[in-house]
């Protein structure tokens, strides 16, 4: 799973701290996310989505590894 | 969802283990000893119990403060029970067969600290890796 969390993060001037507040989550949550090491749950990346007005798709993107 | 302060409950169950085992070694009498593993134990346990059952998850404090720290923490507690019990298999049997001899009591000592390192180790892992 990839995302653009840290372009749509930019793109409303919010640092992860206040991204992470607004959601209720820990900023480290917010840091793992974009860094790719943690893929949050759907819970949350409806949160997200919705928090940046935008589609689920439009912030992460999955790839299967065997391209199907 | 009950409010309670955040680390109260934790606290209430390392309070219960203190008195369970340095309260028993300092007690005056072996009946006030055995009272006091008893009922330090069965605090600890049944404040464990309600927190798992019947409290919202924000009561573990910042062993589950959010779905990531969540994750990491059931993740360390599997890791550590299935270590744990892996422990006491391998003891249970040295216990009888070791030419040194391993007393229970240490045999159950050794099986808490490998519980001990194997949920620290494992929660520093995968905070590092997630």
């Amino acid at each position: 799973m990839e995302n653009d969390l840290k372009v749509w993060r930019a793109k409303a001037d919010v640092t992860q701290a206040e991204l992470a507040k607004e959601l209720d989550v820990a900023r480290q949550t917010i840091n793992a996310i974009e860094r790719g090491r943690y893929d949050p749950s759907l819970e949350l990346a409806f949160k997200l989505a919705r928090y940046f007005d935008c589609s689920i798709e439009e912030i992460f993107t999955y790839e299967p590894d065997d391209g199907t | 969802m009950l409010k309670l302060q955040r680390d109260v409950p934790l606290a209430v169950a390392v309070i219960g283990m203190v008195l369970a085992t340095v309260g028993a070694d300092l007690a005056s009498s072996p009946e006030l000893a055995l009272g006091l593993v008893i009922g330090g134990s069965a605090l600890t346990w049944g404040t464990l119990l309600v927190m798992a059952l019947f409290i919202d998850d924000r009561v573990w404090g910042r062993l589950m403060s959010d779905e990531r720290m969540n994750r990491i923490t059931h993740r360390a507690g599997a890791a550590a029970w299935l270590c744990t019990l892996a422990t006491l298999v391998t003891l249970a049997r040295a216990v009888d067969y070791s030419p040194v001899g391993v007393s229970t009591q240490n045999a159950l000592l050794a099986a808490a600290a490998v519980a001990i390192v194997a949920f620290l180790g494992s929660m520093g892992y995968h905070s590092r890796r997630m």
